[in-house]
């Protein structure tokens, strides 16, 4: 992962239109960005060409970055998950999508975004952490660009309750990922060890 | 709204999920511009949301990282053919595509006009081709006719009969060909003189005192020309007849005669 340092030097190559910059920036994030794309469209083909497209609008509207609005990062995710929710709603994938019911859908959504990838990154049990009830909120307003009404909808709640979940849910989420993790300890415990030795 | 209020609502933590409307994004806006730590909320819940994104991390095919290079080029070429970009680093390219251009209108101009001209040629062309295959078989036809006539005319069995005038009219004169064998006849009237309009001279056979008509001479076609072949003629005879020829020769008018 880029530092910020890093990235800024990065998105200036970007910006002087430096072809291995967006090699560079494939190395780092596609993983990410492929995993997210699949993550809302459900298939390896769509979800590739939801990767190449991102690239592609990367590579074009390279000028139009800000640094100042945020990471290259949640730039990077937001094209790829808008592009990826905007399949979604294309008629051939509603077509397709149309045999099964939202619930079963939810549930599938659950059951494979936890198969798929606890072993790939380690982060997934820090996110378990995360209550079901938010996680269904950001599941779909997030990764399937539902409407607070829609989601209302979905699962059955009051707009109230809604609202209220999401705001809880992304304390929450901030909060796991605040946490000084068990990376940190070990950290800390090492210079500790090191310091004792020396001293 | 002070800013602690506003952080209460929740419309921060709406906006970061996406499901504020357009009013309510440019109230967080605004307070995210105006208040520093709602900018840094802001940060850390999107940064919060980016690590739960990762979870999702699944490792690319590895054709896809070519895939999406070559469709960076692909872009790359679109763009650079398509709307010219703005620019000092673009004008030289802008001003060579103009001179591009004139010398293509140039070329397509002279390329158009030299078609034009091979299509007039060839038309004209085809005209000629076909004026002189006509003439070629009008002469082919005019060549066999002769063929055939000196074929006649030096035939072994072909006997001239040269006829000569009876005083009725000086300079009548005429030499006719009889082939006995192949059964045709011509005669040369060219030194026949020139009839008034409505006459015609006519040429008889005379056999055993009768006389048998042989055709009608058209003064028109100068020149030899066939006429019926009669057998046993003793002697051949023109007379002046009116315009289209008699049954009965009129024996007054009997210009010129020869025997066989």
């Amino acid at each position: 992962m880029a530092t910020k340092i890093n990235e800024e030097k990065l998105v200036r190559r970007l910006q002087a239109r430096d072809k291995s910059a967006i090699a560079e920036v494939y190395d780092a994030y596609a993983p990410s960005l492929y995993g997210i794309a699949l993550h809302i469209v459900r298939s390896e083909a769509i979800a590739q060409d939801v990767v190449q497209e991102t690239f592609i609008k990367v590579w074009k509207n390279a000028a139009t970055y800000d640094t100042r609005k945020g990471t290259l990062f949640t730039w990077l995710l937001n094209i790829t998950r808008n592009g990826a929710i905007d399949k979604t709603r294309s008629a051939a994938f509603r077509r397709r999508r149309q045999n099964l019911p939202v619930d079963e859908h939810l549930k599938n959504n659950h059951k494979l975004s936890t198969a798929q990838n606890t072993d790939q990154i380690g982060l997934r049990s820090f996110v378990n952490q995360l209550e079901e009830k938010y996680r269904d909120i950001i599941e779909l307003a997030y990764f399937q660009g539902y409407t607070q009404q829609e989601i209302a909808e979905d699962l059955d709640l009051p707009i109230g309750t809604v609202k209220s979940r999401v705001r809880i849910g992304l304390r929450e989420l901030r909060k796991i990922f605040s946490e000084p993790g068990l990376t940190h300890l070990l950290i800390a415990a090492f210079c500790l060890s090191v310091y004792w030795f020396v001293v | 709204m002070n800013k602690d209020k506003f952080l209460q609502t929740g419309l921060l933590e709406q906006y970061i999920l996406g499901l504020t409307d357009e009013e309510e994004t440019k109230i967080v806006k605004d307070y995210a511009e105006t208040y520093p730590e709602v900018q840094s909320e802001i940060d850390q819940m999107r940064e919060a949301l980016d690590q739960y994104a990762k979870q999702y991390a699944v490792m690319p095919p590895e054709e896809l990282k070519s895939r999406v290079m070559k469709g960076v080029d692909q872009a790359d070429q679109r763009s650079d053919t398509g709307t010219a970009v703005p620019g000092p680093a673009s004008s030289g390219s802008n001003w060579m595509g103009a001179a591009l251009m004139v010398l293509l209108i140039g070329a397509s101009l002279f390329l158009y006009r030299g078609k034009a001209a091979a299509e007039r040629d060839l038309a004209s062309l085809e005209s000629r081709h076909t004026i002189f295959q006509e003439e070629c078989e009008r002469q082919k036809a005019a060549l066999q006719q002769q063929q055939q006539i000196f074929a006649i005319l030096n035939h072994e069995a072909t006997v001239p009969v040269r006829l000569h005038t009876t005083g009725l009219q000086a300079n009548a004169e005429a030499v006719a060909y009889l082939n006995g064998l192949e059964k045709v006849a011509y005669i040369n009237t060219g030194l026949l003189p020139e009839l008034p309009s409505g006459k015609t001279y006519q040429l008889w056979a005379d056999v055993e005192g009768e006389m048998i008509n042989m055709g009608v001479l058209e003064q028109q076609s100068k020149g030899l020309k066939a006429v019926s072949y009669i057998d046993h003629a003793e002697s051949l005879n023109i007379t002046i007849e009116p315009e289209g020829g008699s049954d009965e020769p009129t024996v007054e008018q009997l210009i010129a005669n020869g025997e066989v």
